[in-house]
């Protein structure tokens, strides 16, 4: 079906991808793996059309496609989902639907096109609550990821042959991301191709059939996927294969909850319940997403250093300075025109500024040692939007970090960043709480939730319960998340 | 960090380099003003074949009333999210109606005087901000509203045709003195200039406009004042109008109702020209200097290049369109 | 999908969570009412509320607006205000804002009286190839990346310039043909209302309810989702700005032949009273966010401020700061309507 013949592009002085080559049969369903910065990305933009290779090409149902040509490979039948969301805010849902539904012509544009795409959208995601006349601003990040993946499948029509999914999953939960695997499942039995790339690789192993790993823009190897498939694709992507260390919840103990850094109060529920969160503490809150987590932080975030911000359900005081690093890096991260340096500084001005003047030897070193400790790999004076994901996620912690908080508050940092990444980030973690910093960490993932000490479970905006680090098992937290009546009484 | 605090001593002479260099270089977009001005003074010296010197210092001392108005917009422009004042042609000409109502003419009124315009500006500043931070009206609208305001006051003062509204004679000598061949006005642009670009880079300050204007969500999480910050931008460019309307009265011996008219569009050209990103979170206090001086040496041009009066403007128009294809181009691309 | 399913209901038992559902029906009401004006399809009603009670004010100080010729004169200036805040309407559609347009109707009016009287070929021409210069600023911006506000800055300094090189000193005689042309009398209906229910209902229907349409407004919400639905960018910005260029002509046509002489300078007051009539009608700069007929009425309702000042006796002086008043106060209402609305979604 699909034959990508050495193919590879440059961005500048990155080699992006390298002599990539990799065959995709009929019907089958692959993954591509990989860390950030792998070039992922950039091979699937490659292979949809959307960027033109500077060497190689890309083979569709035997015939080469003209050399980045988006419009051929669409009449090919080869259609993309792409990472970062893809749809016309102001557009209504039905409208979003047709203007990529070549057979909505005629008075009923709409009506017409609306049939199909709900058609598609019952089948792929059962219950998912979109309405026709809905503009997509107004939908939860969740549904627009449905929606756009439903809008891939009506675009393609009955010519479609190939579905390029970049990170498809990333703002779905689990429920709706089985759903969509396993409607990707049925169609690829009745002979469509299907790539998608994910940094979830558990969802790899369960629902794909075969995983090409890429490190450094090149393939260096591929795998069955199956038993022992994971460690395998972890070892050929360079990653750490045991990265969950051991918990930091032996880093608490020396400090034996003797002061308490926030104070949560659930209000509302039947009768108030009290919690603390105490220095050198690593607290999680997990729940599935959308529940409330992000809000919990920023009331925290808000109610620091000394005082209280309420959220639906919850009273929160927090005392202590106070620092917040978010994973959506492109909305609430990164300074896009700033350098590295300036990213890094920005919230310890004060520690930095000389006689009302900003030192620029301070800034200087301040940075140098956070490219030192958290090995950040490029120069103060880079753009930071030069850096790969990852790095820019250090930058960020280096700039929590720099600001000497008490309180440390993790919006998701993870999300979207290799695994060696993570290990640092972990690295850091540990040793923040092990100096008595309380943490407060919301996280998607398991194995992270593993990692603190608690984890505060959130459903439909309140904590409804509260589980230790031995009982952050998958089941333990899909219970907690779904059940009817829980609350945090142990 | 330990090791940050200890090195409190004395700002060694590299480093004063450092943060010059860092001050004066904050993108790629800062040449571009500065080339353009020299190219236009090239050929204005070559057309007129005489007084290169003395064409240069003179757009500097009528430059200096753009980049007054332009440093306030600058401000308001960079701390993003759609930030821009309207009002400034308005600000100017009331304060030059309230400053030399003030003043009547007296030197001893002159410090009032300059209470008066700059306190105009405050007023406006306040009401834009209050309309735009607790009503959430589009900064656009809400400048343009308050200029609209401003503007009957204006027409009144300008219907009840005070006689003795006249500006502080001092102050008109001060803005049109020199010092050998240069003018004082010209030292108090390039002073401006100065302590606008280290505000803007080298104070927390400065930095949080810059941060605020490239994205609120991120500045809000890196514990900065967003409401706060963006409002201190409206204030500044509310006094540097206020100033501007004082000034310029002083310079052209009076009031008039259109005497802020040319800083409408002006002041946004001086910050599009000088390699600000107008969408916010990019300044270049050196940039709005250059074009401040390279507006007025274009109208030199055109009258020493005895071109009908629109060629003045079709020049502008262009040199806007030029200056900016280059440098906008990488500044905005990802 | 248990996460994407409405919240539960809150328990008896539970005393009821602050802002909820435990508001008595009538002040359900309430705000279901204020908060109509913030949804999607419904942005044409404030504007429309808020013409009708202009046009009421006025009819209660002189009922003798009613009829054909009052009516025709109390809207006499209202064709190029609502043509400019049409045209500015589609540069919003398309994510930006043109600063050009009061200069852009300056120059039509030069050009009708410097070259439409005695070569009008040749003024067609310029028209035409005027549109051709809106088309390639939005070709501009989006292939160079310059952020519209900016080229559409430098533009306004060109027509301008343009305007003041052919005519210098402001005068010269509109064609008669133009006048005319604007003063028709067909019978029953007034010219004025004929053209603005056409205007409005052609580019309501254009850009709200054909595919096409939806394909505009999409390219200013995010283009890259239109090109990769197969759409050409370029293609529809070069309509969009060309659309704009159009009606720009067409409000400085109607212009002309109110004011029968041209001068550089007589759209000046125009750039800003298209923002205002396109804010007021119910549309945002965000980008695909329009309220077509919204933006007519928007239009209408500025340019009846002036007879509805002067039938009240309020000094001219003060028509500026009573249309910043208004400005504000229609934008308090879309604010406080928006913040209301989100109350009531968050009740459901």
């Amino acid at each position: 079906m699909l034959t990508v013949e050495s193919v590879s592009k440059r961005f500048g002085t990155t080699h992006a991808v390298k002599g990539v080559s990799l065959t995709v049969a009929k019907g089958a369903m692959v993954g591509i793996a990989g860390h950030n910065g792998a070039g992922k990305s950039t091979l699937l933009r490659i292979v949809s059309g959307v960027i033109a290779p500077d060497e190689g090409q890309i083979v569709v149902a035997g015939e080469a496609l003209a050399v980045g040509s988006q419009k051929q490979a669409r009449l090919r039948g080869v259609r993309m989902v792409h990472q970062e969301l893809s749809l016309c805010p102001q557009l209504t849902v039905e409208e979003s639907g047709a203007i990529a539904d070549r057979r909505a012509t005629g008075l009923r544009w709409r009506g017409k096109s609306w049939q199909r795409l709900q058609q598609v959208l019952d089948e792929m995601f059962p219950g998912h609550g979109i309405g026709r006349r809905q503009r997509v601003a107004e939908l939860p990040v969740a549904r627009q990821q449905m929606l756009e993946c439903a809008i891939a499948i009506l675009a393609g029509g009955d010519g479609l042959r190939l579905l390029v999914l970049d990170e498809p999953t990333s703002a779905l939960d689990g429920d709706a991301s089985q759903s969509l695997y396993e409607f990707l499942h049925r169609r690829a039995e009745t002979g469509l191709s299907v790539i998608v790339t994910t940094h979830r690789l558990n969802e790899m192993v369960t629902h794909l059939e075969h995983v090409f790993v890429m490190r450094d823009g090149a393939v260096v190897g591929d795998t069955p996927c199956g038993g022992g498939s994971g460690a395998r694709i972890l070892r050929l992507m360079g990653g750490v294969e045991a990265e969950v260390e051991q918990s930091a919840a032996g880093a608490a103990a020396d400090h034996g909850g003797s002061h308490n850094q926030i104070r949560i109060r659930i209000a509302q529920s039947y009768e108030p319940t009290d919690l603390t969160v105490t220095a050198g503490e690593v607290v999680g809150l997990a729940g599935l997403e959308g529940h409330g987590q992000r809000e919990v932080l920023a009331a925290v975030f808000d109610s620091a250093p000394s005082g209280s911000a309420k959220t639906q359900y919850q009273d929160i005081a927090a005392s202590g300075t106070v620092a917040y690093v978010s994973g959506d890096r492109s909305q609430r991260g990164i300074f896009r025109y700033w350098s590295v340096r300036d990213n890094a500084s920005i919230a310890s001005l004060k520690k930095l500024t000389l006689r009302g003047l900003l030192s620029g030897r301070l800034e200087s070193d301040l940075i140098d040692d956070f490219r030192r400790s958290l090995s950040i790999v490029g120069a103060p004076d880079s753009p930071i939007v030069s850096l790969s994901g990852g790095n820019q996620q250090k930058v960020l912690m280096a700039r929590a970090l720099a600001a000497d908080a008490e309180i440390l508050l993790l919006d998701d940092p993870t999300r979207g960043v290799d695994q060696m990444t993570k290990a640092d980030i972990y690295r850091v973690l540990k040793d923040q709480a092990s100096k008595g910093v309380s943490v407060v960490w919301f996280s998607t993932e398991i194995e992270e939730l593993q990692q603190c000490d608690r984890s505060f479970v959130l459903r439909e905006g309140r904590i409804v319960d509260v589980i230790t680090s031995e009982r952050a098992s998958e089941a333990g937290l899909i219970a907690a998340s779904f059940e009817e009546i829980v609350r945090s009484e142990e | 960090m330990p090791e940050l605090t200890d090195g409190r001593g004395p700002l060694s002479r590299a480093n004063r380099g450092r943060w010059l260099q860092l001050s004066l270089t904050p993108g790629s977009g800062f040449l571009m003003p500065f080339v353009a001005l020299i190219l236009v003074w090239i050929v204005t010296a070559a057309i007129a074949g005489r007084g290169a010197g003395g064409t240069l210092t003179a757009a500097i001392e009528v430059g200096t009333f753009s980049l007054l108005a332009g440093v306030g917009q600058m401000f308001v422009i960079t701390g993003g999210n759609g930030g821009i004042d309207l009002s400034v042609p308005n600000v100017i000409s009331l304060s030059a109606y309230v400053s030399a109502t003030v003043a009547s003419g007296s030197n001893g009124m002159l410090v009032p005087s300059l209470a008066a315009g700059i306190g105009v500006g405050i007023v406006a500043a306040i009401a834009s901000v209050i309309l735009i931070e607790l009503a959430r009206i589009p900064p656009i609208i809400a400048t343009l509203a308050v200029g609209f305001m401003l503007n009957s006051v204006v027409l009144e003062f300008a219907g009840s045709s005070n006689a003795t509204a006249l500006p502080s004679p001092g102050l008109g000598s001060f803005v049109s003195a020199d010092v050998g061949p240069i003018p004082v006005f010209g030292i108090v642009g390039v002073g401006l200039t100065v302590l606008a670009a280290l505000v803007l880079r080298r104070t927390r300050f400065g930095r949080a406009v810059e941060a605020v204007g490239q994205s609120g969500g991120a500045a809000r999480f890196a514990g900065i004042h967003v409401t706060r910050t963006r409002a201190l931008t409206y204030l500044i460019s509310g006094i540097c109008a206020g100033l501007a309307g004082v000034l310029l009265c002083a310079y052209a011996g009076g009031p008039t109702a259109n005497i802020g008219d040319p800083y409408e569009l002006g002041s946004i050209a001086v910050v599009v020209l000088g390699g600000c990103l107008v969408t916010g979170g990019r300044s270049n206090a050196p940039g709005i200097w250059a074009a401040g001086v390279l507006m007025s040496l274009v109208v030199t041009l055109v009258e020493v290049a005895h071109l009908a009066a629109g060629f003045q403007d079709i020049v502008e128009g262009l040199i806007i369109v030029a200056v900016l294809a280059g440098p906008t181009r990488s500044l905005t691309s990802k | 999908m248990t996460p994407t399913q409405s919240p539960p209901k809150p328990d008896a038992g539970s005393p009821p969570p602050l802002n909820s559902s435990g508001r008595p029906p009538a002040a359900r009401a309430v705000v279901k009412v204020l908060s109509v004006p913030s949804s999607g399809r419904n942005k044409w009603i404030l504007p429309a509320v808020l013409t009708i009670a202009m046009f009421v004010v006025i009819y209660l100080r002189n009922p003798s607006v009613l009829n054909y010729s009052g009516i025709s004169l109390l809207l006499a200036a209202s064709l190029p205000v609502c043509f400019a805040t049409v045209a500015q309407m589609f540069v919003t559609a398309a994510g930006d804002l043109d600063i050009a347009i009061g200069s852009f109707m300056g120059l039509v009016t030069v050009i009708t009286v410097v070259v439409m009287p005695n070569h009008v070929f040749l003024g067609v021409l310029a028209l035409i190839g005027l549109v051709c210069g809106y088309i390639a600023t939005g070709l501009v911006v989006l292939f160079r990346r310059v952020p519209a506000i900016v080229a559409t800055l430098g533009m306004s300094f060109v027509w301008l310039g343009v305007g003041l090189a052919l005519l210098p000193v402001p005068g010269g005689v509109v064609p008669s043909g133009i006048v005319k042309a604007i003063n028709l009398s067909p019978p029953l209906i007034p010219e004025t209302v004929l053209i603005l229910v056409v205007l409005a209902v052609v580019v309501e229907y254009g850009m709200m309810h054909t595919r096409y349409g939806a394909v505009l407004r999409g390219v200013g919400s995010n283009p890259e989702a239109v090109r990769s639905a197969g759409w050409s960018i370029p293609i529809a910005k070069a309509v969009l700005y060309g659309l704009a260029g159009i009606f720009g002509v067409l409000a400085g046509l109607a212009l002309s032949g109110e004011a029968t002489s041209g001068d550089p300078n007589l759209g000046s007051s125009y750039l800003f009273l298209s923002i205002a009539g396109v804010v007021i009608g119910g549309g945002g700069f965000t980008g695909g966010d329009i309220a077509p007929a919204g933006a007519v009425l928007g239009g209408l309702s500025m340019s009846l401020l002036t007879p509805l000042l002067a039938i009240t006796n309020v000094s001219s002086t003060y028509q500026d700061a009573v249309e910043g008043v208004l400005l504000v106060l229609i934008l308090l209402v879309k604010s406080a309507s928006t913040w209301i609305s989100s109350l009531e979604s968050n009740d459901a």
